[in-house]
Formats: structure tokens, C-alpha cells, sequence
């Protein structure tokens, strides 16, 4: 770490070998400061661990590499330091740094102190060196930030021959290329970020630079303005900003996992919940920690409690996001279930796309989750019309389209609505599952693969859905008999695959009643879809009592939202 | 001297006999908990160890492609012990690993060094370095080695049934995992890696459904030459799923293998997978 030096300027001050190894510490002491927030900027589909956690380790085995060498040879102390970054270097990023150092410690070969004309060769043998070391260079990466350094470098030498001047330019010229990434990398505009491994390479340059100029490079000490040029692209996570990172351990009994999960789940985003009935970790982003923590306490005891306020770590970066493209298209997961964004899939003409009729707000959601592009709504009681199936399917930017009734009163409708399609759309093509319920429906689009064959995952989709039996319960609306169960009407009732088989005065009753027949020896899944009419707590009681009869079952409770039917039940 | 080598890296989860026997030159790779960094060695990082972390309160690891450097050395010491390495990597496109090869190849001599990037990972990278060194033992040049991997490389398949998507989706490897799970419910993937490419094969919400699909998927593809059971922590789902397919074993015994950490960080625990050869 470097406290605090002189300055370093100009020509008559000579850059040694000791210099360069302050200015490396600087540079990694800089990058060791900011290093969580270029771990936060990786978005690439192929990372190899974080990137700054990356270009840190590299880092600091150079210059521990280079401290212990005892020679004031500039040559000789890059050429360990880039022996030190080869042998310690870690993942892709570690790597480019790596041959950074290589190729300005070749540059710097047999050298005793720098020049001007040897740094400005330096950093364009390092770029060149770089993009040598990667088998297909994209432009957009560090690779771009050290290459336009190097260039404006070259410029600035026809300016000056001071080294600090030179330097100034060459970082200044580096962020200005890593603010551009996003234009050149569509995936970084896309998460609103720009590139890690290219703000990597400007805080260890920015370091240096301050050294060089006299300024303090002090380990954890955030110096927001410095870097604001970065601020302008770094979008939060959502409107609200970062949130708190929760971590905790939860240990009690008969604990499920699978519901912990779901409703940890709701209440945030980045969700991690493991473990068994004993003990569950839980790891969650929310924007109000206290919500996973309460909910922990009802269940059991806490330990290793940890709340991180990620806002804070990055408040002074997360500063304005409006009007920057930037932050186009990032998901955001609200915390309040009833808002979760969901990204409609994005289908081309030739995909195959879903329609699915669901009768319940929660039950949309779940199937839009799954990858429906277009919901119908409407159930038992409000059949959706012809029209509005029709008006779902055409409306799909694929020209294959599945369609999903999830009820048995629907199917013809559908099938109507589908010949109405390919009637006046011969391009279309429009397959009608016949799902009887709800859970045939979900189950059906388990299998689903929008670039398949349409043959292939309509038939994997009309298998799937015979993998789940379906429980509804309901309130009969008049005294009947019907397959042999006698119901009077206000009583609870309980189907089975669209069967009466169960009646009684309580819909835990019926529950039992209906589980005991749907649930073998073999069932391993339970999920619960509590409708309109019930809350979360009151469902939650349900399913606690309901594990006790089924300890070797996992439940699962979804806010399904549906009209009249108090649960719909899915056994698999 | 041997007159070729083969090396890789620890990503094959080639059972440690094996590697004894032919003499593989294997380079780990790593795990990283925040600054500390772990080789999957198994000696600085046990299996044992690896899950016990993952269940305990401690963020979850990321992992890495080893220092180029410690690629170099490995290649530079086979390249000290026979006349020609015959290398295979994870693939290039998944990892970072291919590149430290492909560096040290270059610093070393290209000309001794047969690099092939395998698309594959875990037993579907172990069979071809198998072969591999089969034929090196033999005595085949490496340009017949080179052909006994390409001939075999469209017939290896891996395919994984993973308890949950989340780890997938946290990994940050393939784009499509944040798209295949939801939310609301819980949903296992089946996924398959095919000529460096992952993708989902389908999606089930219980074990017993994720384990019929890999049988499902090991009978179309019978009769195989090899077949290797991959689990991640999860011995007794392996040895039933070897069981299961005990009518279309090839000759010899199932190979079953908790897959090293570093694969294991990006797919979770409780996972089960087949690594297959398909007949010619």
C-alpha cells in the first residue's frame, strides 16, 4: 500500500525500476480499492470467476514478483512484474493483463529508467501484445482501452516528451474508450454497464497515474469524483436503486425448502435458498432487508446473519441513469410479487410461441415465467371468447403457435380460434393441446423450446402434460349428486382430473380427502395455487399442516389468484 | 522416453487411477472464494470440502482458468518428458483454459504441442483424452491421435439433470438460464453439452422425471462404447442411475464420478449426468 508519495514529474525526476514498482503497488492498490465494483459490471456470458477479483490477484502477484527483486533497472523489474502477473494470473481478464505487462516489459528490455518514447512504445507493444493474446479480439473490451491509450499516447508524444503529461492523456483517452464500450458491445449496453475488464485496466492505470502526480492511493476509500465519467453508465439493478444483499442460515424443523425458496423469491431478486428440513441458507437482493429476516423468524432461528447495503457501495456511482442507453432493457424484479416485470421472450417469425389461457393473475405469471408469449384470460365460469384466441394467437411474432386451453371447456374454442388462424393466415401454423386444467397447462410447457420442431415439441408437450394430476376445490353452488358423492350446496367439494370425488365442510378436509387419492407412493411434488379469495398466511397454515401428513412431499405455494376455486392442486 | 504425452485439465474428471496409468498431465483449475483461491486438485480443494462450503453460509465461489503460468510449467515439464504433448482442453468458448494453452503452446513450440479443444467437459472431455492416450501408449503418431479424438468427437455426449437452475443462472455461462426458470415454481433443467455448446434439453419439476429423462436419453443413444455416471454430490441417485442402465453398460464397469468442483460451482449440488461414446 502506498501511503503517501512526492511527485513525480517531468523530465528531470527519473522513473527507475524502484519508481515503476511504487507505481505498480499504486496501481494495484487503486485497482485492490475498486475491484467489487468491476466485479459488479461482469455480464459476460463467459466469465471466468469476477473479473476484478481476477485482475487483483493478478496484480498483486506482480508486484509481489517485483518487490523482491533488488535492481533499480526499469527492464528488469517490468520483466518480473510480467512474470509475476503470467504465473499468478487468473481467468481471461488476468490473462490480457498478463500480456499487458508482457508486452511493456518487452518494450522496456535492458532498459535502466523510462522516457517518453519507451513509454508511448511500452503501452503500444502491451496493446499489441494483448490483443495477441486472445484467440478472437472484440473490440469494446480492455482490449479497446488499452489499444486507444496507447494511441493517444503516440499522439501526446508528438506534444510533449513529459512522461506525466503523456500519461494523463493515455488514461484520460482510456476512460473515455471504456464510457464507449456499450456502444461497441451490445451485450454491455444491454445490461447498462461498461466493460469490466477495461475499467480493471483504467483503475490500475488511474493509480498509477495519481502516484505519478503526487496523489494519495489509499486502500477503501471510495473517490467517487474521480471516476465519475464512470457513474454516467452504470445503471442499479432497478428504479430503486441497489437494494441490500441478505444472507442468513435458517435452522428448524420440518423446514421446505421449496416454499422458502418461492417466497424468499418474491420478495427480491438473485435468489439463493439451499438446504434441508433442518437447515436452509437463504441469500437474497431485496430493497427491504427485513422482509426475508421476518419471514426467516417465523419459521425458525437465524444464524450468520449478514445485510449488505449494496445502495451504499454504489451511491456514488448510481447517480443519474436518464436518457443514457445505458439503461435500456435491464430486468427489474420489484419486490411486490404483484409487480414482477416478466420479459416477454423475445421470438422470431420462424419460433414456435405460446398462447396459454390462464384464470388467475398468479397463474399468468407463472405461465409467462415459462416462456407464454400471449395469456387469455378466463376460467371455469368466464370461458374466453373465439375472438380473444384468436386475437392471442395472431398476435404472437412467431408464425408457429402452441396453444395451451388449460380447460376443458376452452379446448373447442381454441380449436375454432386456431382454424379461424390458419384460414386467413396460411403462413400460420397453430397446434391446439387439449389441457383439461391449470397444472396440464404448466406442465405442458415444461418441455417447451421455441426453436424446436413443431411436431417434436408439441408431442414432448402433449406427453408432458399427463405428468401432473390435478386437485381443484371449490364451493358447490348447489345441493347435487354426482358420481356418487352427495353434495349440498355451500359445501367444500374436491375434484380430481376434473372428477367430484370428495366432499365436506372444511377445505382442509377435502384436501386430505383429495390428496389422500392423487398422492402414491411415488409423488414427490405437491404445489399448492391458492385462489382470490384466500391470503398467503391462511395458505401457508394449510400447507404447514398438510407436510405433516406428507413429510417425504415437497410443497410448493403459488398466489395462482383464481376466481371460485379456493386451491388447484398439482401432484407429480 | 514416451514419444507422446497427453495432457488436460482437471475439468475431465478423469478417476485418479487412470491418470496414473497413462501418465496424464493434468493442470487445475480453480475455485475462488472472494481472494482465496483454491486448485481442484483435491488436495486444495476436497470434494467434501467443496459441498460442505456450499451449504454453509459463505457466498457463493466463482472459479477460474489456472495462471498461464502454471500451464506453461506443466507443458514445459511433459514437453522435458516426451517428444510431443498431445493436448485437450475444456472448451474455448466456456473457459479461459483453452487460451493458457494455447499461449504456452506458442512460447514452447507449437510445432511439439497438437492442441484440440474438445467442446467438452467432464467425462465427455475424460473419453477423448482416453483415447487419446490410448493411442499415444500404442505408439501413434500425433496426427493419428488427432484423428482417433476428431473421428470420436461428434459421438461424445453430456447430458445433466440439475436440482435447480439457480446455480446456472448465477454462473453467468449460458445467456439462456435466467430465461428457463421461474420465479414461481421450482424447475429443474436437463441440459446437454454438445460441441461446446449448453443447452436446455427440457425442463421437470421432480428428481424422479429428471432421472427417467437421462434414461430415456442413454437408450436412444444405445449402443454406447462408453458411458461414465457424473453426480455431484449425490452417490446414491449415481449408483441407482447405474443400476437403471445396466442392460446397455458397454462391456466394461460404469464409471461413476462426482465431477470436480469447479463444473460443480455452475451446476449446483444434487446433480446427476451422463458422459457417452456412442458407437461408431
Amino acid at each position: 500500500m502506498v501511503e503517501q508519495s512526492s511527485q513525480l514529474p517531468s523530465e528531470q525526476v527519473v522513473c527507475d525500476g524502484h519508481t515503476l514498482k511504487l507505481l505498480a503497488q499504486a496501481g494495484r492498490d487503486w485497482l485492490d480499492t475498486h475491484h467489487p465494483l468491476v466485479n459488479q459490471l461482469n455480464v459476460f456470458p463467459v466469465p471466468d470467476g469476477d473479473t476484478g477479483t481476477n485482475m487483483l490477484m493478478t496484480m498483486r502477484n506482480a508486484v509481489k514478483e517485483a518487490i523482491e527483486v533488488d535492481s533499480d533497472a526499469i527492464g528488469q523489474i517490468a520483466a518480473r512484474i510480467a512474470h509475476g502477473a503470467v504465473m499468478g494470473s487468473r481467468g481471461n481478464s488476468g490473462t490480457i493483463l498478463s500480456q499487458l505487462w508482457q508486452g511493456f516489459a518487452h518494450a522496456l528490455k535492458d532498459q535502466r529508467t523510462l522516457n517518453a518514447e519507451l513509454l508511448v512504445r511500452g503501452l503500444r507493444e502491451a496493446a499489441d501484445t494483448a490483443y495477441r493474446g486472445v484467440i478472437k479480439p472484440v473490440e469494446g473490451t480492455i482490449l479497446t482501452v488499452a489499444r486507444e491509450a496507447a494511441e493517444e499516447a503516440e499522439r501526446a508524444y508528438q506534444d510533449t516528451h513529459d512522461i506525466v503529461t503523456i500519461m494523463t492523456r493515455a488514461v484520460d483517452q482510456a476512460k473515455d474508450a471504456l464510457a464507449r464500450t456499450p456502444q461497441m458491445l451490445p451485450i454491455l449496453q444491454k445490461a447498462g454497464v461498461v466493460d469490466s475488464g477495461g475499467s480493471g485496466l483504467v483503475f490500475i492505470m488511474e493509480g498509477m497515474l495519481r502516484y505519478a502526480r503526487g496523489q494519495e492511493v489509499t486502500l477503501m476509500q471510495f473517490e467517487a469524483a474521480e471516476t465519475e465519467d464512470l457513474a454516467a453508465v452504470l445503471a442499479p439493478e432497478d428504479e430503486q436503486g441497489y437494494g441490500y444483499d441478505v444472507q442468513f442460515i435458517l435452522k428448524g424443523e420440518n423446514l421446505d425448502v421449496n416454499t422458502v425458496r418461492a417466497v424468499i423469491d418474491q420478495m427480491g431478486w438473485s435468489t439463493l435458498v439451499v438446504g434441508d428440513e433442518e437447515a436452509i441458507k437463504v441469500h437474497v437482493h431485496v430493497h427491504d432487508p427485513g422482509r426475508p429476516i421476518s419471514y426467516g423468524i417465523s419459521l425458525g432461528t437465524l444464524s450468520d446473519i449478514i445485510v449488505e447495503n449494496m445502495q451504499e457501495q454504489f451511491h456514488d456511482y448510481v447517480r443519474e441513469r436518464g436518457g443514457h442507453p445505458g439503461h435500456v432493457d435491464h430486468i427489474s424484479v420489484p419486490a411486490a410479487h404483484s409487480q414482477i416485470a416478466i420479459e416477454s421472450p423475445e421470438l422470431n417469425e420462424d419460433d414456435i410461441g405460446i398462447v396459454a389461457v390462464a384464470s388467475g393473475d398468479g397463474l399468468a405469471r407463472v405461465f409467462r415465467q415459462l416462456g407464454a408469449a400471449q395469456l387469455v384470460m378466463g376460467g371455469q365460469t368466464n370461458n374466453p371468447s373465439t375472438q380473444e384466441i384468436y386475437d392471442a394467437i395472431v398476435n404472437v411474432p412467431a408464425k408457429r403457435v402452441i396453444v395451451l386451453p388449460n380447460n376443458k371447456n376452452i379446448i373447442l374454442a381454441a380449436e375454432q380460434a386456431a382454424r379461424l388462424v390458419t384460414d386467413k393466415h396460411a403462413d400460420r401454423e397453430v397446434i391446439v393441446l387439449p389441457t383439461r386444467t391449470m397444472p396440464q397447462g404448466i406442465s405442458a410447457l415444461l418441455p417447451y423450446d421455441p426453436k424446436g420442431d413443431l411436431d417434436e415439441v408439441s408431442e414432448a408437450m402433449l406427453q408432458a402434460k399427463d405428468d401432473v394430476r390435478t386437485g381443484e376445490i371449490t364451493t358447490a353452488t348447489r345441493s347435487v349428486e354426482l358420481d356418487g358423492v352427495n353434495v349440498t350446496e355451500g359445501q367444500i367439494i374436491g375434484l380430481v382430473d376434473g372428477k367430484l370425488t370428495a366432499s365436506g365442510d372444511s377445505i382442509i378436509a377435502v384436501m386430505r380427502d383429495i390428496l389422500d387419492q392423487m398422492c402414491g407412493k411415488d409423488c414427490e411434488l405437491i404445489t399448492l395455487y391458492y385462489g382470490n379469495g384466500l391470503n398467503e398466511a391462511e395458505a401457508r397454515q394449510l400447507v404447514d399442516e398438510m407436510s405433516q401428513d406428507y413429510p417425504n412431499q415437497d410443497f410448493e405455494l403459488v398466489n395462482g389468484g383464481q376466481a371460485h376455486y379456493h386451491y388447484i392442486l398439482s401432484v407429480e | 522416453m514416451p514419444r507422446t504425452l497427453v495432457m488436460t485439465d482437471s475439468t475431465c474428471d478423469l478417476p485418479p487411477e487412470w491418470v496414473r496409468r497413462f501418465d496424464i498431465r493434468i493442470v487445475p483449475t480453480y475455485v475462488q472464494y472472494g481472494l482465496e483461491s483454491l486448485a481442484d486438485d483435491g488436495v486444495q480443494l476436497t470434494r467434501t470440502d467443496f459441498y460442505r462450503r456450499l451449504a454453509t453460509n459463505e457466498a457463493l465461489p466463482t472459479t477460474s482458468a489456472p495462471p498461464l503460468g502454471q500451464t506453461h510449467q506443466i507443458m514445459a515439464q511433459a514437453l522435458d518428458d516426451a517428444d510431443h504433448v498431445v493436448a485437450l482442453t475444456a472448451p474455448a468458448k466456456l473457459s479461459g483454459i483453452y487460451n493458457t494453452f494455447r499461449l504456452s503452446a506458442e512460447q514452447l513450440g507449437r510445432e511439439r504441442v497438437t492442441l484440440i479443444d474438445s467442446g467438452m467437459l467432464s467425462m465427455g472431455l475424460g473419453w477423448m483424452v482416453i483415447t487419446a492416450a490410448e493411442a499415444a501408449q500404442q505408439g501413434a503418431e500425433p496426427v493419428e491421435i488427432k484423428k482417433a479424438v476428431a473421428n470420436m468427437g461428434p459421438r461424445v455426449d453430456v447430458w445433466a439433470a440439475l436440482d435447480t437452475v439457480e446455480y446456472l443462472r448465477r454462473s453467468g455461462r449460458v445467456g439462456w438460464a435466467a430465461a428457463m426458470m421461474s420465479q414461481l415454481l421450482q424447475i429443474k433443467p436437463v441440459i446437454r453439452l454438445y460441441d461446446s455448446e449448453v443447452t436446455a434439453l427440457t425442463r421437470v419439476r421432480t428428481s424422479q422425471r429428471a432421472f427417467d429423462t437421462l434414461v430415456e436419453l442413454a437408450h436412444k443413444a444405445a449402443p454406447l462404447e462408453r458411458l461414465a455416471v457424473l453426480h455431484t454430490n449425490n452417490l446414491p441417485g449415481a449408483r441407482r442411475l447405474a443400476e437403471t442402465l445396466a442392460d446397455i453398460h458397454p462391456a466394461h464397469e460404469p464409471v461413476m464420478v462426482d465431477v470436480t468442483p469447479v463444473i460443480g460451482v455452475h451446476v449446483g449440488p444434487n446433480g446427476l449426468g451422463l458422459g457417452i461414446v456412442r458407437q461408431s
